[in-house]
């Protein structure tokens, strides 16, 4: 038994095709069959699945059926243990506001292609960019769920990261114009006090994007949870 | 670039009773190459290609598994900077080469890898065959004659606690690692001790499965970082693409 197909009307709106999740967790040929009939009386055009990599086993029938697997996600956590990691000179950090967005947006950019709608041809590069964009301004908007920190140095942003409060925190973007000066490292520093007593996590993190993932390595953060993210598409059949 | 080529697998196809071949696809899509191979590939009575993919292009992965490509395994090499600090050697312990004999000895050790190998989830192989790939590959590495291939294993009080096996070719790699005794630093010696065995250049690590975080989360304490990603797929040539 597996859980229902959730419409997410946030999604839906924003790419303007009506979209749905669900977990596919120990999903064989019925349980697919079942949700593909569910998500089409919803009117459901793009389901997105989740997989839990220790149920790996269940990915070859999931492809079958018609779903392409479009990123493996791994989140890493950064244990209170770690040793600090120090502030790099000549650097200020302050909270992001509404004035950074034209002095960050490229760098929210560059993040895009690593985004499994930049994986999937029917959303694209272009949309996975607009994605990121909608981020950074919510980053950057009134609420305290989602937050986005700044590093800047006399030539202006130099580092950036997004943080989500709930339901642990954690921060799910970092991205800098300048590699190796600790600026970033240093936010995530910060993140660390932000989110004490819990350990920082950190991600998802594509696996395909190795700076990504030795950068974090280099942070202290270790691997947590691996995930399998599926796009299905409803109006391209269902595979004979 | 792009460098679309396939190769049958002459071991793997005596190994699993049936012809097997491997395409790599580079880092893009190229169509008319990749007809092309499965066309020879048929041709030559190849049931099933194993893929390989640089995932640099965002949407190949994509592209490929429409054509029936089933995606297996993000798989991860790993390397080691010289800088890294050693790994100490807990007390008691010895390090040596092993042999054939040892197999018996460490034939659970051995097993409890096969889940993370890509064969056992797919069921066209399934986990017996991956069992019996993983028995294989570690008596490879504890037989072969030439010494590209070898078996390392750590003994605390005349029992086998950790191993690993290790290529030369083409360039040095530690490609297995099992323990019986987590957390006591004896498969990490190993590691440390497989240093020098590469002559100046220190030995890759993996592949591991992505997934794989136990591994991961070791290799990383061995001060091992990511430098390489290839996404793994398997075609079965007898199958209509979904």
């Amino acid at each position: 038994m597996i859980p229902g197909v959730e419409p997410l009307p946030w999604d839906s709106a924003f790419f303007d095709i009506p979209i749905g999740r669900v977990q596919l967790d120990e999903a064989d040929e019925d349980a697919l069959r079942t949700i593909d009939d569910e998500a089409r009386q919803l009117g459901i055009v793009c389901l997105y699945g989740v997989l839990d990599s220790s149920n790996v086993h269940a990915s070859v029938a999931i492809q079958r059926a018609g779903w392409r697997l479009v990123d493996v996600a791994t989140t890493f956590s950064l244990s209170r243990r770690q040793p600090p990691i120090p502030m790099p000179p000549d650097t200020d950090f302050r909270r992001g506001t509404p004035d950074d967005v034209d002095a960050v947006v490229a760098i929210a950019e560059q993040m895009a292609g690593w985004s499994r709608f930049a994986a999937d041809p029917r959303f694209g590069l272009e949309e996975a960019k607009r994605l990121q964009r909608s981020w950074l301004e919510r980053a950057v908007g009134p609420s305290e769920e989602h937050t986005l920190m700044v590093a800047e140095q006399e030539s202006g942003i130099v580092a950036l990261i997004g943080r989500i409060s709930s339901p642990l925190p954690r921060v799910d973007a970092v991205g800098t114009t300048r590699r190796g000066s600790g600026a970033a490292r240093y936010l995530i520093q910060g993140s660390r006090e932000w989110a004490a007593p819990h350990a920082l996590l950190g991600g998802p993190i594509a696996s395909r994007n190795v700076a990504a993932l030795r950068y974090v390595s280099h942070c202290g953060y270790r691997s947590s949870e691996v995930t399998y993210l599926f796009h299905r598409w409803l109006d391209e059949g269902r595979p004979k | 670039m792009t460098v679309t080529d396939w190769k049958p697998l002459p071991w793997d196809s005596d190994f699993f009773g049936f012809p097997i071949g491997r395409i790599d696809f580079g880092d893009a899509i190229d169509l008319a190459a990749i007809s092309r191979c499965e066309r020879e590939a048929t041709d030559q009575g190849i049931l099933c290609l194993y893929g390989t993919l640089d995932p640099s292009d965002p949407t190949a992965s994509y592209r490929l598994q429409a054509l029936g490509y089933r995606f297996m395994e993000a798989a991860t090499t790993l390397d080691l900077q010289p800088s890294e600090p050693p790994i100490p050697r807990p007390p008691g312990l010895e390090v040596r080469l092993g042999t054939v004999e040892d197999l018996p000895q460490m034939s659970g050790l051995i097993e409890n890898l096969a889940p993370w190998s890509r064969f056992a989830h797919d069921p066209r192989f399934g986990p017996e065959a991956a069992r019996r790939l993983q028995h294989a590959w570690v008596e490879r590495a504890a037989t072969d004659p030439s010494g590209e291939r070898s078996l390392l294993v750590a003994e605390a009080e005349g029992r086998i606690t950790a191993f690993l096996t290790r290529s030369r070719v083409p360039v040095p790699v530690i490609d297995t690692i099992g323990t019986t005794a987590r957390g006591s630093g004896d498969a990490g010696y190993l590691v440390e001790h497989s240093r020098e065995w590469g002559e100046g250049t220190m030995p890759l690590g993996g592949p591991i499965a992505a997934r794989n975080i136990a591994a991961l989360r070791f290799v990383d304490a061995c001060h091992y970082r990511v430098t390489r990603i290839r996404y793994l797929f398997h075609r079965w040539l007898d199958e209509v693409p979904a």
